[in-house]
């Protein structure tokens, strides 16, 4: 292969002919000796592509944002000398290099080994490939390489961070027949006091209500109020036209991580959770129980790019065709366009109980820009506009609207805990 | 170990070396030729030349440093072509060191960075052997590739092309055209070479 500058050697010794003709002056093609003398030698010795044992090693393989992941490159030469090898490691540009380089230049007899280490850091959460790596034996002219590519990848997962929701109050409205942790509002197992009945036989004596008992001279069971699982299905908003902010920073970057916590919390209370992504595809995870459940949402959110210019509506009618009815819907979307609210009215009118968490993308816009007076007033005019949407949506939905730059419990705070059916 | 500083600010002075002579000997033409509007306007372009050259090495910007070269030569053609005139010795090597200039910058851009950052001695070995071999096999290169332009300069019929024939001036020029193109082209082309790619080990 040639290099740029074999083009731009072959342009100026043409300019050169064209000069010469132009002027008619010999003394200027003797211009184009030294580029075509040049172009010559150097095409003079073939090239041969390098042949490598590629071995790369990655540290941790998952690792949270922020911390550094070691690269390890072992490279050994089993072709001929190459005096000139250059190597780049392909690095998605997620992940900043702090330490040293996945581009490097040696020379490698044959037989030998080189071990080259680099660190990376993750900046956003995401599934991330290093490689494939590019091997070229230069050309000392700078004219000419020939490359051999090395097609293995290695696989980097960075999970977004979780955040603390121990202390915030999420639990699905409506209950199912499995036992769990929510108050039914039905007689059952569980540990708060319901009533009392006449005892019959089979119950067992830790129920009897000996003071009832001993008031009304015979027999009484204490009865408990049931406690039950739900069903909860986490909408996340990843449409290209709900992405505000810098990648790191965006909307559907705190999206993903109070998908997250909110899939934590509602399964450790023993719930079903449930997952549906709208992007580029409309990606979504059955309800079910435990931490494989957790482990199933974590992959899906992992993948998260924004991105699809589809109508979220599709949400809606996913919603009633393939998950279980009256389930818990938590909407986390910035709420931008018209259509995420005509969504949620579609979403409540069939029956299902609405919680929103809206990553307020005005206070991301905020935190960008300096402090001044125009975008004081633009700041307060677009408040004015989101306060009205939420309290249009209020009729409908539980509304969050949360400031990311704060805790997600902090704005959790603000809703009210449902009440059960 | 800390990394090698130094070496990557040895690849540095290297081109910025060869840039400033080639600019002197361009500067000392332009004053030699006497002519105020030479210097006005040939001063201007090496000093944009100089900046572009600049950019270009503490960027690792390869289009500007191409355009720094455009720049020089330029300056350096023009001057010679309306004021000093063309001596075929100095033109030739005026062009073999800008030839020069363009593989310095290149190893520069490759180079200096890996200099800064490696530390292992042990890559820092090979890394050192690759970058002497290659500076003196480009020396080299550029050393034959003057003498035998300066050989060729005496020997081929060049002043073809001022004769009254135009078919003939035309001929000429489209030949030496026709032998550019193809010396640009990759050498491998056409010779249906077979693929090769990497052993590779599972990581």
């Amino acid at each position: 292969m040639r290099t740029a500058m074999a083009t731009w050697l072959a342009s100026m010794a043409t300019i050169f002919v064209l000069l010469a003709l132009f002027f008619l002056e010999w003394r200027l093609l003797v211009l184009t000796l030294p580029p075509l003398v040049y172009l010559a030698l150097a095409g003079a010795r073939p090239l041969l592509a390098p042949t490598l044992d590629i071995v790369r090693k990655v540290s941790p393989e998952r690792s949270p944002i922020g911390q550094e992941i070691t690269v390890m490159l072992r490279v050994a030469n089993r072709g001929r000398r190459t005096d000139f090898l250059e190597l780049f490691d392909a690095v998605p540009r997620e992940l900043a290099v702090p330490k040293g380089r996945p581009h490097l230049a040696l020379a490698l007899k044959p037989g030998e080994e080189a071990t080259l280490s680099y660190t990376v850091v993750p900046q956003v959460k995401g599934e991330f490939t290093i490689g494939p790596l590019v091997a070229r034996n230069m050309s000392p002219s700078g004219l000419e390489y020939e490359e051999a590519v090395d097609p293995s990848v290695s696989t980097i997962i960075v999970p977004p961070p979780l955040e603390d929701l121990r202390r915030a109050k999420i639990q699905p409205r409506r209950t199912r027949r499995w036992i769990g942790q929510i108050p039914s509002r039905t007689i059952g197992l569980g540990t708060e006091f319901w009533g009392l009945r006449d005892y019959v036989p089979g119950d067992e004596i830790r129920r009897i209500n000996w003071k009832a008992t001993a008031r009304i001279d015979r027999l009484v069971s204490n009865e408990y109020e049931g406690e039950r699982t739900g069903d909860v299905v986490i909408v996340l908003d990843a449409r290209e036209e709900a992405v505000v902010g810098p990648l790191a920073a965006s909307t559907t970057e705190h999206g993903v991580r109070a998908a997250l916590a909110i899939a934590a919390k509602v399964l450790d209370a023993r719930n079903r959770v449930g997952l549906i992504v709208q992007r580029n595809v409309l990606d979504w995870v059955y309800p079910a129980f435990g931490r494989k459940q957790l482990i199933r949402i974590l992959d899906a959110l992992v993948r998260v790019r924004p991105g699809g210019e589809w109508s979220f509506r599709h949400v809606a009618w996913a919603l009633a065709r393939f998950f279980p009815p009256n389930s818990q819907v938590i909407l986390i979307s910035p709420l931008l366009d018209a259509d995420s609210i005509s969504a949620v009215t579609e979403i409540a009118a069939r029956g299902s109980a609405v919680m929103i968490i809206s990553p307020s993308p005005i206070e991301i816009e905020r935190a960008m820009y300096a402090d001044e007076p125009t975008l004081q007033i633009a700041y307060r005019l677009l408040r004015m506009e989101r306060e009205n949407a939420v309290s249009t949506l209020r009729r409908f939905a539980d509304v969050a609207d949360w400031d990311p730059r704060e805790p997600l419990a902090v704005a959790l705070r603000s809703v009210t805990p449902w009440p059960r059916h | 170990m800390a990394p090698s500083l130094s070496k990557a600010g040895w690849v540095r002075t290297v081109s910025r070396g060869l840039l400033a002579g080639l600019v002197g000997w361009t500067a000392l033409e332009l004053s030699l030729s006497g002519a105020l509007e030479a210097w006005a306007i040939g001063g201007v372009f090496l000093l944009v030349a100089v900046v572009f050259s600049e950019y270009g090495t503490r960027s690792a910007e390869p289009g500007s440093h191409r355009l720094g070269r455009v720049l020089l030569v330029l300056v350096f053609v023009a001057e010679r072509l309306f004021w000093s005139g063309l001596d075929p010795t100095a033109t030739i090597a005026f062009v073999v060191l800008l030839i020069g200039l363009g593989v310095v910058q290149s190893l520069e851009r490759t180079f200096a960075p890996v200099y800064a950052e490696v530390s292992d001695p042990r890559v820092l070995r090979m890394v050192d052997a690759a970058a002497v071999g290659t500076y003196a096999r480009a020396f080299a290169l550029l050393g034959l590739t003057f003498a035998i332009s300066l050989l060729l300069a005496f020997l081929l019929p060049l002043a073809i092309v001022q004769s009254p024939t135009l078919f003939a001036a035309v001929g000429l020029s489209a030949a030496l055209v026709a032998l550019i193109t193809f010396l640009a082209l990759p050498p491998r082309l056409g010779r249906n070479s077979p693929a090769r790619s990497t052993r590779r080990r599972a990581s």
